[in-house]
């Protein structure tokens, strides 16, 4: 796993992207639960 | 509704174009590599200028310019492919300095109209600056909009304002968080080590700390005035000392990113291998997310309004 | 203001001199810091580079346990409430500072000479750059930590909050004082401490000035 990432470094941007996403992606979530209470 | 579609394509779009974009060097690039490795290929881009001939080993020799509009001859292995109506192509390359001619080990695709430049030591692992540097900015800039609006309350007295300040903590969090993440799981590959403590890993490291402080600070207060000045005041101390992190000490101790003291090629806060493609690029991702962060301010403002509506009501 | 100010930091002191409670306590951690470290030292050499962190760990946390006092007191006696009436914000923030100053200086003359004296490993190069950078990095750690006594003062778990809110604030300190400690320790040459002693200025400076200037709203409720 390392190793691959080591030599393909395009997927070491792209799992960065992911985890940008998936940050976003939780602090929506947590909105819409925060909304979820009120209704 | 509508700039909301268009903020999610703006944003999709220039990940897409960031992450598929080609990294192409120059024949200068090829020549620097080859300085430290004969075996290391790097991926450049040229334009065919004479069609050329069998080599005497059964390959085939052409002559080709790259961007800069310098010349080299090019040796391929068999006759490349569409060599007839071919005006350029991309290539995985390496520069043979005994015979003097670029050594093509393998054709990517015909010549690029867009490409990213060729960063030694960085490579693909360049093209992070379009979502980890966007994060941080966003870090600082949530702080410093926290910060301003920590001062309206003082001035104003408005509770509204002290919501606002603390939605902008938050989402300042968020984007702390992820530039740690990402910018140490970067520093894994490229410089060895998930963290080394160079100056701005420190100063984004502080800031994380100031932000857990006052979040910290505003639990530990009941009553929403009490609890709205003092958060306010101290995000004012915080952001005073903070400048000698992002700008201060970065300049005085040695670092590995761009714009420490012993890196002498390069501006304040970019690699000098940035060219104007690249800076488009980054800079309408930055005005991307700063659209979202707008946007998000937007919802939790919207949401605390009905929060003190209910609590109006059931009054 | 000056004499209001100057009558609040007698009246600490005083009370201080009388009860005993900062100093007893202050003198208790730092003799108990430095004994755990030397246990954890027999034996070993160190650089002096090494024990200038350890130095500052202690400086650091004796500050970090002491010096919330000073507004915690009079939260916990009830008598702000009197203060706010009879003194103006700015000689209450001034005579503070003023007796949080005289602690921490003379608690980090304490805990250097101590540390000088128990650590043999531990020796100067430069004694005239070396006290300058204790002075600045006290006087630094007094006015950042007088503001934030403040505010936790009205908080309410006090202790915990205390370093809790100090750290990030103190961090470009204590790096620049441990920075230009380690060239007073190892290094001859006064020079290279500059741009360290430039920011230990500068950092007192701002914190002073921004702390006058917002003593106000955390003072009155």
């Amino acid at each position: 796993m390392y190793e691959f990432l080591e030599q393909n470094a395009i997927y070491v941007v792209m799992l960065i992207v992911l985890m940008i996403w998936t940050g976003l992606f939780i602090y929506l979530f947590r909105i819409d639960r925060q909304l979820k209470e009120l209704e | 509704m509508w700039w909301k579609i268009l903020l999610f394509f703006w944003i999709a779009v220039l990940s897409a174009v960031a992450i598929v974009t080609p990294i192409a060097g120059t024949l200068g690039d090829l020549a620097g590599v080859a300085q430290w490795s004969e075996t290391k290929m790097i991926p450049m881009r040229f334009t065919v200028t004479d069609r050329g001939g069998a080599a005497d080993d059964g390959g085939w020799l052409l002559r080709g310019a790259d961007e800069d509009g310098r010349e080299a001859d090019f040796h391929f292995a068999t006759r490349p492919d569409g060599l007839d109506q071919a005006e350029g192509y991309l290539v995985l390359a390496r520069y043979d300095t005994e015979e003097h001619r670029v050594e093509v080990a393998e054709i990517l695709g015909d010549y690029p109209a867009f490409a990213f430049p060729f960063i030694p030591g960085l490579e693909e692992r360049a093209k992070i600056i379009f979502f980890h540097v966007p994060m941080s900015w966003m870090t600082v800039v949530a702080f410093l909009v926290s910060m301003w609006f920590g001062i309206q309350y003082l001035r104003k007295k408005d509770l509204e304002d002290d919501f606002r300040s603390a939605v902008s903590a938050g989402l300042g969090l968020l984007f702390c968080i992820l530039a740690t993440t990402t910018g140490s799981l970067w520093a894994k590959f490229n410089w060895g080590s998930f963290w080394n403590w160079d100056p701005r890993q420190t100063s984004i490291f502080v800031l994380l700390l100031v932000y857990g402080a006052y979040f910290a600070l505003r639990s530990a207060i009941e009553v929403d005035e009490k609890r709205a000045s003092l958060s306010a005041v101290y995000s004012i101390i915080a952001a005073a000392t903070v400048p000698f992190f992002i700008f201060i000490m970065p300049r005085i101790m040695p670092g590995l990113h761009p714009g420490s003291a012993d890196d002498t090629g390069s501006g304040p806060v970019f690699s000098s291998g940035m060219d104007a493609g690249m800076r488009v690029v980054l800079y309408s991702m930055l005005l991307g997310y700063l659209v979202l962060y707008a946007w998000l301010m937007r919802i939790q403002m919207r949401l605390h309004r009905i929060k003190l509506k209910r609590a109006d009501v059931a009054l | 203001m000056i004499r209001q100010a100057i009558a609040i930091f007698t009246k600490d002191l005083m009370s201080e001199l009388r009860t005993r409670y900062a100093i007893n306590a202050l003198l208790m951690f730092v003799v108990v810091t430095l004994a755990v470290i030397m246990f954890s030292l027999v034996g070993e050499s160190l650089s002096p580079g090494a024990l200038t962190g350890m130095l500052w760990v202690v400086m650091f946390f004796a500050a970090m346990s002491g010096l919330s006092r000073s507004f915690v007191a009079e939260e916990e006696r009830g008598t702000t409430m009197t203060l706010q009436l009879l003194a103006s914000p700015m000689s209450v923030y001034l005579g503070k500072l003023l007796f949080n100053l005289l602690l921490v200086v003379a608690l980090n003359i304490f805990i250097v000479l101590l540390f000088l004296l128990v650590m043999d490993q531990f020796t100067v190069a430069q004694p005239d750059l070396f006290w300058t950078v204790m002075l600045l990095g006290s006087v630094g750690i007094a006015a950042a930590t007088a503001i934030i006594a403040a505010i936790i003062a009205k908080a309410n778990t006090k202790g915990t909050l205390f370093p809790v809110l100090s750290f990030p604030v103190l961090l470009p300190l204590l790096m620049a004082g441990i920075a230009a400690t380690k060239v007073a320790v190892e290094e001859p040459v006064w020079d290279n401490a500059l741009p360290e002693l430039q920011m230990l200025a500068s950092y007192i400076v701002v914190v002073v000035t921004v702390s006058f200037l917002l003593f106000d709203f955390v003072w009155k409720d």
